[in-house]
């Protein structure tokens, strides 16, 4: 991807070059160019307005459902309704007589704002010390690396599934705010990389020489550099909590009040009514598992890619 | 090569204590095994404070760490928290074991598969990039990367299960008998690692063969094959293997939920019975444990590392 970015940068800016003059393309700021790069990339650009449409369902998600999470239609319980444009389930009913629709859109709520929370927490987590390690180095960076190793070697649903475990009825935030404890070190690794490329880098020493101080170097220099590392690892982070948690909401830990239903939640739950070790799913109604999983799946693919594009965008030439 | 190896064994190791002291004190703070006995009152009191001097629970956390590691060095992980004073104490050691072999078996398989398809589809995209079929191995490594595993395993034993050719149960028997009950949970955990792996080749693939050691390769009139399987792809699994030792720990995650799909019998289904337990002992067992199957992980792929790129042995700048 890098290379091929790569390439692509020096084609493309001889491209601008040519059809607005080698000046303009000059005088442009890294950040609009990062943005006429952006442009050029179709599948970044729909990654980017599926995210944008995921964040504003699930902000309005409660304004968007047709009927309160916890309203039951008693005549629909043990006989789900398919998807339809009549009668008033859009995308039918669910086993227990919930409309489908309302639970889809505080799933996605609960799923989209409880990942960008955790990355938003991971970031700065991560940028801090990331940030603390690249730049002192020496033992306090060999300090950072030590606990980011200790932190590595435990996969995070286990961590997740037990601190869930032991106090059972937990408020909402708190599985990503756990996870967050857990994949700083993701943006921490990035940060701290970054800084240590750059600080050996000519303008930093020639900034030194010129007398300034470490805030000024960090603050005016590494912190610019390393935005864009820090957003693509930030986005990926995003990517990474939402499929753990849906993964520990899969396994029947967490949230699992009916009127406020997670997307892994959802699958459990269409899962779990059949003979689940024959075959998960035999017999439960297509839209009860498919829509979920449609919809999670769609999610991570936006994120990814966003991710991705984000990377090959910001950061088209590595040292 | 030799003093690397143990600077990183030894680093391993003070991780892996680390995990032991972290994992018992705050399981054993926040864990009560005995929670039944809370329910029932003045009867009970007997067995639990039996139970509580058995497994010394009222003494000071650091007083219980420093038995259980010393412990650890005589009779291994010690048993499980029975249910009752009187009912038949289990090891943990057994079924720890047992657990931890079904879940390695996944793992070793789903890595195999992992690492020889991201070779191949990695190497295979970047000798063609831009091509139809980069564009379609790109697109299905997305779409196979973003589905989390669990869901791929679920969606694979509802498209396959019904053939009845598949079995849901613990590996063993035979062969034949072992490819029925590992291919679809093997294949369900390497999917998205082969999505996400191959892209890694096929970036630091594509990278090696624009190097000048490529030409003159290609100068001194070696096929194209061999330039990019016999000296680009040396240098392009170190990223890679970097990578997958990173996240190792994310795997061995993954895997504990195909384990849970498709009723495998590894450490899932043990985690998930000690939590339900609320026993401290399994938990700091099989906490530990993962701990170590990660750390000697992490130790191989550094010593991978060394071989495929020196410079980093000696610590010199790349």
């Amino acid at each position: 991807m890098r290379a091929r970015a790569g390439l692509d940068e020096r084609r493309g800016l001889a491209a601008a070059a040519a059809r607005s003059g080698v000046d303009r393309v000059r005088r442009r700021g890294p950040w609009l160019q990062a943005a006429v790069r952006f442009r050029r990339r179709p599948l970044g650009i729909v990654a980017l307005l599926v995210t944008m449409a995921f964040v504003v369902i699930a902000v309005f998600a409660p304004r968007l459902a047709p009927y309160t999470g916890a309203q039951l239609f008693f005549r629909f319980i043990n006989d789900p309704q398919p998807p339809s444009l009549h009668g008033g389930h859009l995308l039918g009913t669910d086993v227990l007589g919930h409309d489908m629709l309302t639970q889809m859109l505080w799933a996605v709520r609960e799923t989209v704002l409880g990942a960008l929370g955790c990355a938003l927490a991971a970031t700065l987590i991560g940028l801090a010390v990331g940030a603390v390690g690249g730049y002192f180095g020496g033992a306090l960076d060999s300090a950072v690396q030590w606990l980011t190793s200790l932190v590595v070697i435990i996969p995070a649903l286990v961590v997740l599934l037990m601190v869930v475990a032991f106090e059972a009825p937990l408020p909402l935030w708190a599985f990503p705010a756990t996870l967050a404890l857990y994949l700083w070190i993701h943006v921490a690794r990035a940060v701290r990389g970054s800084f240590i490329t750059l600080r050996h880098r000519e303008f930093i020493e020639a900034s030194l020489a010129a007398g300034a101080s470490g805030r000024w170097i960090v603050f005016r220099h590494l912190l610019p550099n390393a935005v864009g590392t820090l957003l693509v690892a930030g986005t990926a982070v995003v990517g990474q909590s939402t499929v753990i948690i849906a993964t520990a909401t899969f396994f029947g830990y967490g949230n699992q009040q009916t009127d406020r239903p997670t997307l892994g939640g959802l699958l459990s739950n269409a899962a779990s009514g059949t003979q689940f070790a024959i075959s998960p799913f035999a017999s439960t109604p297509w839209w009860l598992w498919v829509l979920p999983a449609v919809t999670l799946g769609l999610f991570i693919v936006a994120i990814y890619f966003l991710a991705d594009t984000l990377d090959e965008v910001l950061q088209p030439v590595r040292a | 090569m030799l003093g690397y190896a143990l600077r990183r064994a030894t680093f391993a190791l003070s991780l892996v204590w680390a995990v032991s002291f972290v994992a018992f004190v705050s399981f054993g703070l926040s864990f009560d095994p005995l929670y039944r006995f809370n329910f029932c009152g003045e009867q009970c009191r007997p067995q639990k404070e039996a139970l509580a001097a058995r497994f010394h629970l009222d003494d000071p956390i650091l007083e219980r760490y420093w038995l259980w590691l010393s412990g650890l060095f005589h009779h291994g992980f010690g048993d499980f928290v029975p249910p009752s004073a009187t009912s038949p104490s289990t090891a943990i050691d057994p079924s720890l074991f047992r657990a931890l072999s079904v879940s390695a078996q996944l793992m070793a398989t789903a890595l195999v598969l992992t690492v020889a398809f991201s070779i191949l589809i990695g190497v295979a995209s970047a000798r063609r990039p831009g091509t139809l079929v980069d564009v379609m191995l790109r697109l299905l490594a997305y779409v196979t990367w973003a589905m989390p595993a669990f869901l791929t395993a679920i969606v694979l034993a509802r498209l396959l299960g019904g053939t009845g050719w598949f079995l849901f149960r613990p590996p063993g028997g035979g062969v034949v008998t072992w490819i029925r009950t590992m291919a679809l949970p093997a294949v369900a955990l390497s999917l998205g690692l082969i999505g996400v792996y191959s892209r890694y080749i096929r970036t630091a693939s594509l990278t090696e063969l624009h190097q000048p050691y490529a030409v003159v390769a290609r100068a001194k009139g070696l096929s194209e094959r061999r330039v990019a399987y016999r000296h680009a792809l040396r240098n392009a699994l170190v990223p890679f293997v970097g990578i997958l030792s990173l996240d190792f720990a994310a795997i061995v995650g993954t895997s504990l939920a195909v384990d849970y799909v498709f009723h495998m019998g590894g450490l899932a289904f043990l985690l998930l019975g000690s939590l339900q337990e609320a026993d401290p002992f399994g938990l700091t067992a099989i906490i530990v444990v993962v701990g170590a199957v990660v750390a000697v992980f992490t130790v191989l792929s550094d010593l991978a590392l060394g071989w495929l790129d020196p410079r980093l042995r000696t610590g010199a700048s790349t």
